[in-house]
């Protein structure tokens, strides 16, 4: 079998020629390997593209689904209110003549409404004389309790969503690392004192701090991101702790000591490169898992205030009409399903790339 | 090791004391108190405002803080967890009650799932990036993001409505009692199933790639490689040798669910009338009932120091590199 | 056809034996309900068990405790009152023989039977009544329900075993509607023991048509019929009130026979229940109970003190569009504080229409205009930018919500919708700690709002969450609670319907009715104005009769 060939058939299974074991260390080159890695696993990439349309989606909700044009005619002017709602325009430009302006009216007048939307509706739109339209021409996933466009609303709150988990497992991620490495790197005193702070944060009353955020802080979804996260990292801190427990008597740390590099170098450049793997599998479960959890503060009301949509505000107002409206759950059900799915095939891959057992630098 | 333990054991309680002063904290930082809450969902709500101080009184809201903290503190070193602001029942009946109910469905729904999910993932860890792994685990990924009151609509038209096999509601039907022994607990049975498969579908995704990546580890390693250059049979590498090692991180995992057995899904058990502990925990969260959620919250505190514990134990015990000094 | 008709016959003669069998009006413990097919046709059986929903479980039966609904409705069938009201909502005696109010309106004298007993057979005396007013009155019992209706009672004269005299600080016309809303509970029961968790909670010994049968914590209660009861005898064996939380669940469970009857909603009530084969089984009522929807506008606010801008939010609020679109034309708009089918309500009032072209003339009558371009009203520096909270967890209040901003927000004002758990809601709203709310009042049967908009009944004294202010209101509130003539009460309560139409403290959005699908094996049904249950007797003579043939199957 030609060398090409060895080494595909190795990437894809078992490898009964591995060379001695490695561990890796993080150089400049660490995460460029990584990334290579990542890049030829298809099925990986998938994921990351779905992500990133996902994203690029969102950002471009307002000029994808909106009832604003997105170049209109008024007194003689040219307006572009569809393309003024995109950040970073919309803290800057502003058009306050067309504060009070029906956009529902006008937008089937093709001498005012030059440039519509793709989807002309916006997620705000209530229509009552279009409620509950099943999936069709006019409204291609159909329409709410209330006559709102759902396809709308799924892309605007598409970022909600999307930025739910990256956020809340971001900062779960950073402070269950930090925590995770410490304690299991110096053992002792620090790690039965970090122990203790790992276990009082299990117990945190989870429901009753969102609804003092929500009571005291002004209502932003992001408030509930950062408790989602500041609740949810003690599981990558006992994991991270776990393989650090594992790696800090390795010889290739005592190699490392010997030399004299610092501590936090060790910890950094060293160990963690080789203990992200359960880290990284938590992590992707708990950006899925905090979609979820959006989901289900929404059903509580606790989400997302109205006049805004995010997937799980959808599918919580959908649950009592789910019998003779099936499409309200389908649609949102789907989008959450393939973007859960993206994240993790993502999540496993970087797992896979970024797994030291693994021959390494052989690729290029 | 034993010294660790003992040392560990002896942490639990200055650890507890901690967690019951910061629980107790958050829970009275949210806004309203028991009286607004029956006053307000109410029929006609005319007290005046004597009677409300004087009810605040009745309950001890009307103290600072930290001398609720200590009251509620000394009656709980006699184990006594109060009384519900709600109907006045001890505490620790109200969740006696409900207890049974939510582990007979957590334990029932760890079974199935680990049943159901430790050989897909050995399977997919063997057969790993072929077809059954990628479809596999995206069939899993599917339902994990179902969300749980549409499949449970779904199971109750189809199995309770439509084919009217299963009971959709409840813990028993109305004359279980007449039913006999043995038709009494097939009563029981036949209402667990529908809350069952809701409950585990969601966590057969993360537990299976759990299962599948601690395989994977496995495998790569020595020993497997020596076995299979003896010229073993495939299969008796999995299961023999194998599988024992993947046990140890499962044990270590289902050590770590240990406090979840106690808790229950609000969604499901409020579709399905289940009266268990999550339906009992978020009707004294919105009533603002303190003593049955600090109860609640205590329990769980100390099962979650329990299980830290174990697990810790059980992870030094199956890694005899580690060790704790 | 000779075959046809004696396959007829031998039915009937099999329901013959049938009947011989069980004896027919025994009924017996069969759990299927075995119904004694009566030889005449429209009479009454005894026998059977009806199935009735409750949405969540019931936290006490306890006649002085009791906070919910749920309850109430399970208690009404284990007790009896003193007085009560009839299906034409006037007020009857029960277990009094009569009542008479003195002269002057200081002075109500209720004389008990002679002949009623408790379920356990003691007596029921005047005792016990004072026994269960002292309870309601006492600091150290939270009797939220029922404590605010003896506000104004001096105290309770015992004139014998039969007698009691309730002696009224001033004259007080609710004062009959409070002596209705006392209903004895046994003294020589909570005598002893303490009384919040007396085990008689859980197993009560009333005095009512039903008695306790058993209470299967948050599955269901069971009610048997009380065979010594000291009035007319119900019909059925057993009542059982089963919990099923979930709307859709309960429907469900409505179609396989499982639930009698239930409180559905509004999108069942549409779109869920007009299939032939429902319609069949099952009579579906309709009914408004006392309560309305409103938006709550906070009068100490620099935008909402003024009685134009209040007007003009009123107009941009499409109340029609919502009931002919929303509630299908199933639900009655408004104009006034009042119970719509009550005396006090004035028919002759119509609501304020839609009319965001007037709203907006009021607006900038009021003096809130754009004066800075933004597009947003304002007025000596202050936008017109408010804040309307909401409970979370329902859906109307979010729908109705929305549809407001964005009629404000083509009219220039900015509504900022907050969504807030069912605690931290009451909080602001009962310390007056909001700019608007959303919300619905549940009303007595009495008209009296002294309490929801005297100027005196501001928080945290009383209902007047917005702080309204009017003093032509609060005089007229003063004289309709004093005097007892029905006449001259009917003019005040019309007059202060007038006013308030004028002055709105709210925007009054509708009532909608309760909807309530009764399968139709069950007979006896007498829907008052207020409803199935609220009122003597009620649903205690309920009784099933199968003759249309519904397949029952309890689980």
């Amino acid at each position: 079998m030609s060398d090409e060939k060895k080494r595909i058939k190795e990437d894809e299974g078992l490898r009964f020629a591995d060379p001695p074991r490695r561990s890796i260390t993080a150089g400049a080159g660490f995460w460029q390997i990584v990334w290579r890695r990542l890049r030829r696993d298809r099925f990986a990439m998938t994921g990351f593209f779905i992500i990133v349309f996902l994203l690029v989606l969102s950002y471009l909700a307002p000029v994808v689904a909106n009832n604003k044009p997105i170049v209109m005619r008024h007194n003689d002017r040219l307006y572009f209110p569809a393309v003024v709602e995109l950040a970073p325009l919309r803290w800057f430009v502003k058009y306050p003549e067309l504060f009070t302006m029906d956009f529902d009216e006008i937008k089937h007048d093709r001498s005012v409404a030059l440039v519509m939307p793709i989807i002309p509706y916006a997620p705000t739109a209530t229509a009552l004389d279009e409620r509950f339209i099943p999936p069709g021409v006019s409204h291609i996933f159909g329409t709410d309790e209330l006559g709102r466009d759902v396809l709308s609303m799924m892309i605007h709150g598409a970022g909600i969503s999307l930025k739910v988990g990256i956020v809340a497992m971001g900062i779960a991620l950073f402070i269950g690392l930090i925590v995770g490495a410490l304690a299991g790197y110096y053992g002792g005193v620090i790690d039965i004192a970090l122990s203790r702070v790992i276990e009082v944060v299990i117990c945190f009353p989870f429901l009753f701090l969102i609804l003092a955020v929500i009571a005291f802080l002004p209502p932003s979804i992001y408030n509930i991101m950062i408790v989602i996260g500041i609740t949810r990292w003690t599981d990558i801190a006992r994991y991270t702790r776990g393989e650090f427990i594992r790696l800090k008597d390795r010889e290739f740390t005592e190699a490392a000591r010997a030399l004299g590099v610092s501590d936090p170098k060790i910890i950094f450049k060293h160990i963690m490169p080789n203990s992200l793997a359960p880290a990284l599998v938590t992590m992707t479960f708990g950006i899925a898992n905090a979609i979820l959890i959006e989901a289900a503060l929404s059903f509580l009301g606790l989400g997302v205030q109205p006049p805004l949509s995010s997937w799980g505000s959808i599918l919580s107002g959908a649950q009592k009409v789910i019998e003779f409206a099936w499409w309200i759950t389908t649609f949102p059900g789907i989008a959450i399903f393939i973007t859960v799915t993206a994240y993790n095939i993502l999540g496993e891959g970087l797992r896979d790339a970024s797994d030291p057992r693994i021959a390494l630098g052989e690729d290029g | 090791m034993l010294a660790y333990t003992l040392r560990r054991l002896a942490l639990i309680v200055p650890t507890l004391l901690g967690i019951t002063i910061v629980t107790f904290a958050i829970v009275n930082l949210a806004p309203g108190d028991p009286v607004e809450v029956i006053q307000s969902g109410q029929v006609d709500s005319r007290i005046s405002r004597e009677s409300y101080q004087a009810m605040l009184e009745l309950y001890g809201l009307d103290q600072p803080l930290y001398v609720r903290y200590i009251t509620w503190l000394k009656r709980l070193a006699t184990l006594d967890f109060g009384e519900s602001f709600i109907d006045h029942q001890p505490v620790i009946r109200k969740i006696g009650e409900r207890l049974p109910a939510t582990l007979a469905l957590n334990i029932a729904s760890l079974f199935l799932a680990l049943v159901v999910a430790i050989p897909l993932g050995l399977i997919s860890a063997v057969k790993q990036r072929s077809l059954f792994d990628k479809i596999g685990g995206t069939a899993l990924y599917m339902l994990y993001s179902l969300p749980e009151f549409w499949i449970a609509l779904l199971l109750i038209l189809l199995f309770g409505v439509k084919l009217g096999w299963l009971p959709f509601y409840g813990m028993e039907s109305i004359n279980a009692h007449e039913l006999g022994f043995f038709g009494y607990v097939w009563d029981r049975l036949r209402h667990m199933v529908l809350p069952t498969i809701c409950l585990t579908y969601g966590s057969l995704a993360f537990l299976s790639r759990f299962v599948r990546g601690s395989t994977l580890e496995v495998i790569r390693q020595d020993f497997v490689r020596t076995a299979r250059a003896k010229g073993l049979e495939e299969n008796d590498i999995i299961f023999k040798h194998v599988f024992k090692n993947t046990l140890i991180p499962i044990l270590t995992l289902v050590g770590l669910l240990l406090p979840t057995l106690i808790s229950g899904s609000i969604i499901l058990e409020s579709i399905f009338s289940w009266p268990g502990i999550g339906d009992l925990f978020f009707d004294s969260v919105s009533a603002r009932d303190y003593p049955v959620v600090l109860g609640l919250s205590f329990i769980t505190a100390v099962l979650v120091l329990l299980s830290t514990l174990l697990a810790d134990l059980l992870y030094a015990w199956a890694d005899p590199r580690i060790t704790y000094e | 056809m000779v075959r046809r008709n004696a396959a007829v016959l031998f039915a009937i003669a099999l329901g013959l034996c049938a009947c011989v069998i069980s004896g027919c009006g025994g009924g017996g413990n069969d759990d299927k309900g075995s119904v004694a097919m009566d030889t005449e046709s429209g009479g009454p059986k005894t026998g059977g068990t009806i199935i009735r929903r409750i949405d969540s479980e019931c936290k006490t039966l306890n006649w002085v405790l009791y906070t919910t609904a749920y309850e109430y409705w399970v208690l009404r069938l284990l007790y009896d009152p003193l007085i009560d009201f009839d299906e034409n909502l006037e007020l009857v005696p029960v277990l009094a023989e009569s009542f008479a109010v003195s002269e002057d309106g200081l002075r109500i004298t209720v004389k008990l039977r002679d002949d009623i007993f408790w379920h356990d057979g003691q007596p029921i005396t005047s005792a016990d009544v004072e026994f269960t007013l002292n309870k309601i009155l006492d600091p150290g019992v939270p009797a939220l329900n029922k404590a605010g209706y003896f506000n104004k009672l001096d105290h309770l004269d015992v004139i014998d075993e039969r007698t009691v005299v309730f002696v009224w600080k001033e004259a007080y016309a609710p004062s009959l509607q409070s002596v209705a809303m006392l209903w004895p509970i046994p003294k020589h029961v909570y005598g002893t023991g303490d009384f919040l968790s007396h085990p008689a909670n859980r197993e009560p010994v009333g005095s009512g048509p039903f008695k306790f049968g058993e209470w299967r914590t948050s599955q269901y209660i069971s009610l048997v019929r009380h065979d010594g009861y000291h009035g007319k005898k119900a019909y059925v064996d057993r009542v059982i009130f089963k919990v099923i939380e979930d709307d859709a669940v309960a429907l469900n469970a409505l179609r396989t026979g499982e639930l009698d009857e239930m409180r559905t909603t509004q999108n069942q009530w549409e779109r869920q229940l007009t299939d032939p084969e429902f319609e069949a089984r099952f009579n579906k009522y309709h009914y408004y109970e006392p309560s309305y929807n409103y938006i709550g506008w906070n009068c100490r606010t620099v935008w909402f003190k003024d009685t134009r801008v209040r007007l003009a939010m009123t107009m941009l609020f499409d109340r029609e569009s919502i009931n002919a679109k929303i509630y299908s034309g199933f639900a009655k708009l408004v104009s006034g504080p009042f119970y719509i089918n009550s005396w006090a309500y004035d028919r002759t009032i119509k609501p304020h229409p839609f009319s965001p072209s007037r709203a907006r003339e009021l607006l900038d009558e009021a003096g809130w205009v754009d004066s800075n371009g933004n597009g947003i009203r304002d007025k000596d520096g202050h936008e017109f930018e408010f804040e309307l909270v909401i409970t979370a967890g329902g859906n109307t209040a979010k729908q109705f919500a929305q549809l407001l901003q964005e009629e404000c927000r083509q009219s220039g004002v900015v509504v900022k919708i907050r969504q807030l758990e069912g605690a931290t809601f009451f909080d602001r709203i009962d310390s007056g700690d909001f700019d608007a709310c959303m919300l619905r009042w549940r009303l007595d049967l009495d008209p009296d709002v002294f309490d929801t908009f005297h100027s005196t009944q501001i928080p945290p004294v009383g209902l007047n969450h917005g702080f309204y202010n009017n003093a032509k209101v609060d005089s007229l509130l003063e004289a309709g609670r004093t005097t007892f003539d029905q006449a001259r009460r009917t003019e005040i309560y019309h007059a202060i319907h007038r006013v308030m139409h004028e002055d709105p403290p709210y925007t009054f959005i509708n009532t909608v009715p309760e909807k309530r699908p009764i399968n139709k094996r069950i007979k006896g049904v007498i829907i008052s104005p207020n409803g199935p249950f609220d009122f003597t007797p009620g649903a205690n003579y309920w009784y099933i009769d199968e003759t249309n043939g519904r397949v029952a199957s309890e689980n």
